[in-house]
């Protein structure tokens, strides 16, 4: 993800027009952009179409790219997407909320096996669910700000670059995100740690 | 700074010494705001434990893309092109109220061809036509007030007078106008 040898002279090539040069950046990147958009559209297909509109947005403005980091940037195209999708679904809604059967597929890679019960193993699936879902319903500024902070990971200076938005603006929205999710949680004390039940 | 946004900087661990040394002092005494502290650890802590989910596919572009065709990103918002159509429509609509509305601030003789002193033969028409100018045929502009033979079969024209006036072309503009920001506002994906 990211990882690769001459990044810079990657994008001065694409920025020349050579293809094959920004396809090795797509190969690169592509995983974390498609994760990032699965995670703010809920949808695997909205999330590819999403993905290939921001390589598609990102080789031809390429030229525009000034330097700084090359993965906040092409976030910030991805995100464009994103919203751009989610303003489509609200005018067609449709379908959303297919995450799971993915995450299930997945979710043996990322659970530490043999360490817990499989109740336990499930509660916790059951609250992953929980939060995956509860971040569709964000308004879309915080559900982007939520993703790439709580899920991805990144800090509060990638995510204003990406979202072209101040450091307060970041954390404003991502307190409000996290308090409307955490009360989400606290809605379901089933799927909760003891410390929760009391 | 916001309760909520306290909480969420100093899971972060983003608050100052002294921010953080009140902060636990609070949450020593406050078992709700603890409980909260709690909960939002939590899901950071299983938010960053979602799986990452495998691409249905590679997105390398084509080889051809550079010289594919790429359709501009619209200039402003969506938002911005819907309240232009809106306010475009209402300065169309109240041009209209207002052209339909009031009395013509033209003289007669500006506007209509000069009448002939006596018409004997439809003597009522122009003012009838006076109260009603819309219902006057466009085609009445082309006739040429000299022309004698005429001017008795086709009194209308003589009374209705120009039907493009300044306040309906800029109406059709406006109309026009509206339109085109509607398409670009509600017509675009996004």
């Amino acid at each position: 993800m990211g990882d690769i040898e001459d990044e810079e002279a990657l994008i001065r090539a694409a920025q020349r027009g050579d293809v094959a040069s920004f396809n090795q950046l797509v190969l690169a990147y592509q995983s974390q952009l498609y994760n990032v958009a699965y995670r703010i559209l809920g949808d695997a297909a909205a999330a590819a179409d999403a993905t290939q509109e921001a390589f598609l947005s990102a080789f031809t403005h390429i030229k525009d790219y000034r330097g700084g980091s090359f993965k906040s940037w092409l976030l910030r195209t991805v995100t464009n997407a994103c919203l751009d999708a989610l303003r489509y679904q609200r005018r067609r809604p449709s379908r959303s909320l297919e995450a799971e059967d993915d995450d299930e597929r997945s979710l043996a890679e990322v659970l530490p096996s043999g360490e817990e019960s499989p109740d336990s193993v499930a509660e916790r699936r059951e609250l992953r669910h929980l939060i995956a879902r509860a971040a569709l319903t964000l308004p879309p500024d915080q559900r982007i700000t939520f993703v790439l902070a709580d899920v991805h990971g990144l800090s509060y200076q990638e995510i204003a670059q990406a979202m072209n938005v101040s450091l307060g603006t970041v954390k404003s929205r991502l307190s409000r995100a996290r308090a409307k999710l955490r009360d989400a949680l606290l809605a379901h004390p089933e799927l909760l740690p003891d410390e929760f039940r009391q | 700074m916001s309760e909520e946004e306290l909480i969420s900087a100093y899971v972060d661990g983003q608050l100052s010494e002294a921010e953080r040394a009140s902060f636990e002092a609070r949450l020593a005494s406050d078992p709700e705001l603890r409980r909260r502290v709690l909960a939002t650890r939590l899901l950071v802590r299983e938010a960053r434990q979602l799986p990452m989910v495998a691409p249905p596919r590679n997105f390398i572009l084509p080889l051809d893309a550079a010289r594919r065709p790429v359709a501009a990103r619209p200039r402003f918002p969506q938002w911005a092109y819907r309240f232009g159509a809106l306010v475009a429509t209402v300065l169309c609509i109240a041009l209209i109220v207002w052209d339909v509305g009031a009395p013509s601030a033209q003289p007669e003789s500006a506007t209509l061809p000069a009448q002939p002193a006596a018409q004997p033969l439809l003597p009522e028409a122009p003012a009838k036509e006076r109260l009603a100018p819309f219902d006057a045929e466009p085609r009445a502009l082309a006739l040429p007030e000299s022309t004698p033979a005429q001017t008795p079969s086709a009194p209308s024209a003589s009374a209705e007078g120009t039907w493009v006036t300044p306040p309906r072309v800029f109406a059709f503009l406006l109309l026009a106008l509206a339109i085109g920001l509607g398409m670009l506002g509600w017509g675009r994906r996004g």
